[in-house]
């Protein structure tokens, strides 16, 4: 091309959007980013304690798979600790919430290992930002609320999402209800509208990984839109999104035993009695927990409680350790469910921890 | 004393920018072209405007990595041509475009001003635009309306110089095929 040409090419295309004049976005923008300030707080332990403290106020929710309408107890926001008042409501924008204590948690549901295939497991977190939401989602696709990749706590634990996804959420009015929408994006390379490399049961939970913690986030079962790139699409991930979606039922999606407190890598004092704490579903109600050493297979002590069953949801278990004595190291928490069966098709939750005098 | 406590708080400043500073003084210098520009890739400007927010919103969320302006501006580039990829690929704007173009009510004669014959050009170059392949379209976008270098091409797209070099030929060669008499039209 002559230089004339390259002249004209420039004109063409400068004068194809010369008239193109932008609303005015800052705002809008502003209020997205409100989020992205500081960074994890806890590199020490002590922070690890505090977390834990503050989630076994609200142990019970995100669980709970009772309609809202019947238990006005689940519209506490599970992501704020127990001063919160009970009465928050879970409509409008998360942003929108009044002050918060220091300490905030959300619920994030990873994908783990189970004999009956991979299942969803919980794990809190601490959080940082005023949209606890969408910090909620982001953890479960695997990103911090700063856009680095953000892993489980708990190395047994792993998000089913495409590396490069993205997740941001907001609830919207439906009438008397609500709406969650979850906005997602990602590795321009890829695509979020099929399954790709994953198993058709990979894809679901990954799906199921985001109705659950959204849902745990606001505190109820509330449906929830995909939408791919802001806008409505007829699948994410191959799985059909048109319609909002509810959660998938909690025994065929969630594992059987899920630890609350304690959290992975907690320290814990040795003088101090260690309460551990889940959510089950077991045979009868059974779930042993066992305190062991992390290297070897030296067993501290092993206890017995009875959560509920039959139901289709996971009830809330606490079981207490006398660590009088125990030498300082690192140690291993396992609660499991019960099989009648024999034949080792139990389900259970592991948490790495560290005793110190 | 005064030049240099001036100095030293200048250079303090722009050393500790907050993501928030950044991101308004990026959005007052750039937010306009940066619409233009995705306006030329993915042609309808509600979605060239998502677009560009979104990534406004990642820029600002990287912020502590990028830590300069002129960084952040590439990153902001390279975000908007990504991203208008991915919404080119999902057929998202297509179908509005189609939409839109079905719902608007029949065109009266045109006047022969020349605000209705600069229209009808601009609206060609951009359904010119459309037709082409996504890496010619980038290419010629960011080299003829940004007046990027080929190496800026190449780093923002991350493709080989050459391979600018070539999309770029083809690109302009495909675009004067599309506009025929436009393309000639010195008006």
């Amino acid at each position: 091309m002559t230089d004339h040409e390259l002249r004209h090419l420039r004109d063409l295309l400068t004068d194809a959007v010369a008239d193109v004049e932008p609303a005015h976005a800052l705002d809008e923008i502003r209020a997205r980013t409100t989020t992205t300030k500081r960074h994890w707080p806890y590199a020490a332990g002590g922070a690890m304690l505090a977390v834990a403290a503050s989630v076994a106020a609200f142990a019970m929710l995100g669980n709970d798979t009772t309609p809202r309408a019947t238990d006005p107890g689940t519209t506490t926001s599970p992501s704020a600790s127990a001063t919160e008042p009970p009465t928050a409501p879970p409509t409008g924008t998360p942003s929108a919430s009044p002050v918060r204590p220091p300490s905030a948690v959300v619920a994030v549901y990873y994908v783990g290992d189970t004999p009956d295939g991979p299942r969803l497991y919980r794990e809190f977190r601490s959080a940082i930002s005023d949209d606890l939401l969408t910090e909620a989602v982001s953890a479960a696709v695997g990103r911090a609320p700063d856009d680095r990749p953000l892993a489980p706590l708990d190395p047994d634990y792993r998000s089913a999402w495409p590396s490069m996804t993205a997740a941001a959420a907001r609830t919207v009015p439906d009438g008397d209800d609500v709406i969650i929408e979850i906005n997602l994006s990602g590795d321009p390379e890829g695509s979020l509208h099929d399954r790709g490399s994953l198993s058709e049961a990979e894809a679901s939970l990954a799906i199921e990984q985001l109705i659950y913690t959204a849902q745990a986030a606001i505190g109820e079962r509330a449906p929830v839109q995909f939408l791919l790139y802001g806008e409505r699409t007829d699948q994410v991930l191959g799985l059909p999104t048109s319609e909002p979606l509810a959660n998938g039922p909690v025994l065929d999606t969630l594992a059987l035993v899920s630890l609350t407190s304690p959290s992975e890598g907690m320290l814990v004092d040795n003088d101090e009695p260690l309460v551990v704490e889940g959510v089950g579903n077991s045979f009868e109600g059974n779930i042993v927990t066992r305190v062991q050493r992390w290297e070897g297979t030296y067993v501290v002590d092993q206890l017995p409680t009875i959560a509920g069953w039959g139901e289709d949801k996971l009830f809330p278990f606490e079981v207490t350790f006398d660590l009088t004595g125990v030498p300082p190291g690192d140690y291993v928490v396992v609660s499991s469910t019960d099989d009648p069966s024999g034949e080792g098709r139990f389900h259970s939750d592991s948490r790495r921890i560290t005793v110190v005098d | 004393v005064t030049t240099h406590a001036a100095l030293a708080g200048t250079v303090k400043r722009a050393d500790r920018w907050s993501a928030d500073e950044a991101l308004e003084e990026l959005y007052a210098a750039h937010w306009r072209q940066l619409v233009r520009l995705a306006v030329l890739l993915v042609r309808d400007v509600g979605t060239a405007e998502e677009v560009v927010q979104d990534a406004f919103v990642a820029m600002h969320g990287r912020w502590g990595r990028l830590r300069d302006n002129d960084r952040a501006l590439a990153y902001l580039r390279q975000a908007v041509v990504n991203r208008s990829r991915s919404v080119l690929r999902h057929q998202v704007v297509v179908d509005r475009h189609l939409r839109a173009t079905a719902a608007r009510p029949p065109e009266t004669a045109p006047d022969a001003d020349t605000g209705a014959l600069a229209a009808a050009r601009r609206g060609a170059v951009l359904d010119a635009l459309a037709q082409l392949p996504d890496r010619q379209r980038e290419v010629l976008v960011l080299r003829h309306y940004l007046d990027l270098s080929e190496a800026e091409i190449a780093d923002a797209l991350g493709i080989a110089r050459g391979s600018v070099k070539s999309h770029a030929s083809r690109g302009s060669a495909a675009l004067r095929e599309l506009l025929g008499d436009l393309w000639r039209d010195e008006s």
